[in-house]
């Protein structure tokens, strides 16, 4: 990985790093499906529907 | 003089004119090109921000939406007490599922934020974020003089990885009340966003909520003037140096789908893609950095075309060779 000044980017040919990204994606999808089957989606929405105190700087 | 020299050196001046007039054309196109880009992504976050906080009698009412959507996040930042959000915000999801008891990882907030990156990576920040509309509205403004870095910009950049680590992954998931449960505390400390799309309108509109406003509200309201003063005098402050979202989505930008890569024969190192750049990124040396938030400014202003953009390794969209007389007029 390449951290010069502000432009960081790691070093890989075209081909690698178009795998690495659909990798990453399916990944990412086998993850939403365990969240979903642990039930983690009910969580965020019990959240999300109500006023979060925190967020709007009440506490 | 006699009347050949006079008519040649006519036809010479006016040639000249006529190259200049076609150069101011050429040049006139090329500006109205990248302000047709970024008028483009200033209409495609607007339009974004209005799809997503469409609840409209969320604000004349000052309530929340409560259905069935907000399982769901939105890839931006856009905080779920947003009066008009009909989705959630990721890093509000990720700490609200953190600090419950129920889980110690979140798979599916870390699977979505893979698939949007993996996909898009920091496009997300320049084209689909709520605050990032507000900051680049706010860098319009023609107040104070405009500045592209601060002094430790460098180090300040990895602020919102610390961020990302210590507000939005361990303090809600490892401080917990004798019941177990933690808090969010990137939103409850930082976040100016909910601030500005929850907290502003909500107390605006609610004489409850209004009442219940203390020091921590004045916290959080200091920390959004901070943030919109800043944002007038240099781009994108909040995105560079304080948002765990970015931090995010910035790991995946040299392997997302969505990726720029610079041609090497026609790149001659002007730099004029680093002082269009938002970000200040030297995009010939890195187009994939980790900072940058793929808005399509260098793009448009690179002069020999060096710069596309690719999906998955291919490219996109219409890719201009510089002409030889281009190249020539830039290297001198």
């Amino acid at each position: 990985m390449k951290t010069k000044g502000t432009g960081i980017d790691y070093n890989m040919t075209e081909k690698k790093r178009t795998w690495m990204g659909a990798g990453c994606l399916a990944f990412g999808a086998v993850l939403i499906l365990m969240g979903i089957a642990r039930t983690e989606p009910a969580t965020v929405l019990m959240k999300a529907i109500t006023i979060c105190m925190e967020c709007i700087g009440i506490g | 003089m006699d009347n050949q020299e006079k008519l040649i050196r006519k036809t010479d001046s006016g040639r000249g004119r006529e190259t200049g007039v076609r150069e101011k054309a050429e040049n006139r196109k090329k500006a109205a090109g990248k302000r047709s880009v970024q008028t483009l992504r200033l209409w495609v976050q607007a339009l974004w921000t209005a799809l997503t906080n469409g609840y409209a009698y969320g604000f004349l009412k000052g309530r929340i939406y409560t259905g069935k959507s907000k399982t769901l996040c939105v890839p931006g930042l856009n905080c779920y007490s947003c009066p008009g959000a009909l989705f959630s915000c990721p890093i509000g999801s990720l700490q609200a599922v953190l600090d419950s008891r129920k889980f110690a990882f979140s798979c599916y907030l870390f699977g979505m934020l893979m698939v949007f990156g993996s996909i898009f990576g920091r496009l997300i920040c320049g084209w689909l974020c709520p605050f990032g509309l507000v900051q680049d509205l706010l860098y319009r403004i023609p107040l104070f003089r405009k500045v592209k870095r601060i002094p430790g910009d460098a180090w300040l950049r990895w602020m919102k990885y610390v961020i990302l680590a210590v507000f939005v992954i361990l303090l809600p998931s490892v401080v917990v009340n004798v019941a177990g449960f933690g808090s969010p505390w990137f939103c409850e400390y930082i976040c100016p966003s909910g601030t500005l799309m929850g907290g502003l309108p909500l107390l605006l509109t609610n004489p409850g909520l209004r009442a219940a406003a203390g020091v921590l509200f004045s916290w959080k309201a200091f920390l959004l003037a901070a943030v919109v003063l800043v944002s007038i005098k240099m781009p994108r402050p909040f995105c560079r140096y304080i948002c765990p979202l970015g931090a995010i989505y910035g790991l995946f930008n040299p392997v997302a789908f969505y990726r720029l890569r610079v041609d090497e024969k026609k790149c001659i190192s002007c730099g004029k893609c680093r002082t269009v750049c938002p970000m200040d990124i030297k995009v010939w040396k890195h187009p994939n950095s980790l900072e940058c938030i793929r808005c399509g400014a260098c793009k448009e202003s690179c002069p020999t075309g060096a710069i596309e953009s690719t999906a998955a390794g291919f490219l996109t969209g219409k890719h201009r060779a510089g002409t030889h007389k281009e190249q020539t007029e830039i290297r001198r």
